[in-house]
């Protein structure tokens, strides 16, 4: 542990070293939310543009937009009916999707992994707005003739959210990336109880950093080599 | 000494205030119905229903000074018994109001149902999951007229005499679900319709806990 932490420690000073660049990434992949949600399993896919506008290194602002598209969550239900023309009670197949929409900002720092590759780890954390949007369906219900006992019901819910993110680029610029998203910090406070709760998506994604101010970083380098050069120039007088 | 029991004084009415809470409505609108609560089973003690396209409710009291008492009202079950070897009768009654500003028209609704004598507290417990057809149970009304006098918050079981004499009509009822306490206490949910003569009464829905003192049989 100590060791990792070690060489963790030497890989972040060692990035301060290497070259920064802005740039935009756009990943996409699965997730899955972890906040124990005991009725339902949510998948989504998520696609996440993240936009990190400074090249310097003492800037690690960046910026984050990620909307999850949700696979649709399966639960059961039980309606019933006064009908005697009719089964008293039926199962009924509930479906609960889950729309997330975050935006945060927050700070990335990099390490560089394989310098000949170019290979870089990043790590950001970011604090954001999130928009969770469940929508709840039951399928084949006769709303004419039955009732849902404790029926589930939609709900827009909206608060903040911590993100930790580790991504990985290789490969000219690919990207692969791990992403955490805590669940609401100002969670559901409604007195109807529902079945399900806020997601905490936990995503795997890939995607592409697309670096767009490499001609601001040659100016710089070059700005730094004539510097250097001027330097040895003065060592020989 | 004097400004001391001042603040004391002070201390206890700012306690006692900040422990007024209005106990909670739990009317969740029925997105299919409007003006009906949903279906629940969490001993919410409301009950909703149209009265001829008109969604009513059991009324809500609001509780007295300090939060003390408030809430839905509750319904009263208890058993009507029988001249000689006729059966009893069991009645389950909770006042009804407009669900919204307007004037009432009825104050009771009524349901009852014939029973063996010796009918206990756990038969009714066990007719969870059993749906009634209409030939079974009678529904009543009770025109809000008819006891416009009475305080029937002071006198809850009042409603049972009134089932009596009030117009009825054949009634369905499905008792979705019933569970006892080990103390008495009954919760039940279920849902309930009936015609008298041109009066439909529809899409009834109750969620009620009636704690053993409310159960009078």
């Amino acid at each position: 542990m100590i060791k990792s932490l070690t060489i963790l420690s030497c890989c972040i000073l060692l990035s301060l070293s290497i070259r920064a660049q802005s740039y935009l990434g756009l990943s996409t992949g699965i997730a899955k939310d972890v906040n124990d949600n005991h009725n339902e399993t949510f998948y989504q896919i998520p696609v996440t543009l993240q936009w990190k506008p400074f090249w310097s290194h003492y800037n690690p602002f960046m910026m984050e937009l990620n909307y999850d598209i949700p696979f649709t969550g399966s639960n059961t239900a039980t309606a019933y009916t006064l009908n005697p023309s009719l089964p008293a009670s039926v199962q009924l197949q509930e479906q609960v999707r889950p729309y997330v929409f975050t935006a945060s900002i927050g700070m990335g720092w990099r390490t560089i992994i394989d310098k000949e590759r170019n290979n870089i780890l990043y790590f950001n954390v970011m604090a954001g707005v999130c928009n969770q949007y469940f929508r709840v369906n039951y399928k084949h219900y006769d709303e004419t003739n039955y009732e849902i006992l404790d029926p589930d019901v939609n709900s827009d819910l909206t608060s903040l959210v911590l993100i930790g993110e580790m991504a990985y680029k290789f490969h000219n610029n690919m990207i692969i990336m791990l992403r955490a998203q805590t669940p609401l910090i100002d969670q559901y406070n409604g007195s109807y109880p529902l079945s399900y709760k806020d997601v905490a998506p936990f995503q795997l994604s890939f995607g592409y950093n697309f670096y767009y101010n490499k001609g601001h970083n040659d100016i710089r380098r070059k700005h730094i080599d004539t510097r250097r050069k001027r330097r040895i120039r003065y060592d020989r007088y | 000494m004097t400004d001391i029991k001042l603040y004391l004084i002070a201390g206890v009415f700012i306690f006692c205030l900040m422990g007024c809470k209005k106990p909670p409505r739990n009317y969740y609108s029925d997105q299919d119905d409007p003006g009906l609560s949903r279906l629940t089973s969490y001993g919410y003690n409301i009950a909703t229903n149209y009265i001829n396209g008109v969604a009513y409710i059991n009324p809500y009291n609001d509780p007295s000074y300090f939060g003390l008492g408030g809430g839905n009202v509750i319904p009263t079950l208890s058993k009507i018994l029988g001249r000689g070897t006729t059966d009893d009768t069991l009645a389950l009654s909770w006042p009804v109001e407009v669900n919204s500003n307007v004037q009432s028209n009825y104050r009771y609704i009524s349901i009852l149902m014939p029973v063996p004598k010796g009918f206990a507290e756990n038969e009714f417990a066990a007719l969870s999951g059993e749906r009634f057809d209409s030939n079974t149970n009678i529904i009543a009304l009770t025109p809000y007229l008819a006891d416009s006098y009475y305080n029937y918050y002071n006198y809850p079981t009042y409603s049972d005499s009134l089932a009596y004499t009030s117009p009825r009509g054949p009634s369905n009822i499905y008792f979705v679900n019933i569970s006892m306490s080990p103390s008495g206490d009954l919760a039940m949910a279920g849902l309930f319709n009936g015609n008298i003569g041109d009066t439909a009464i529809t899409n009834g829905r109750f969620d009620f806990y009636l704690s053993s003192s409310y159960i009078h049989f």
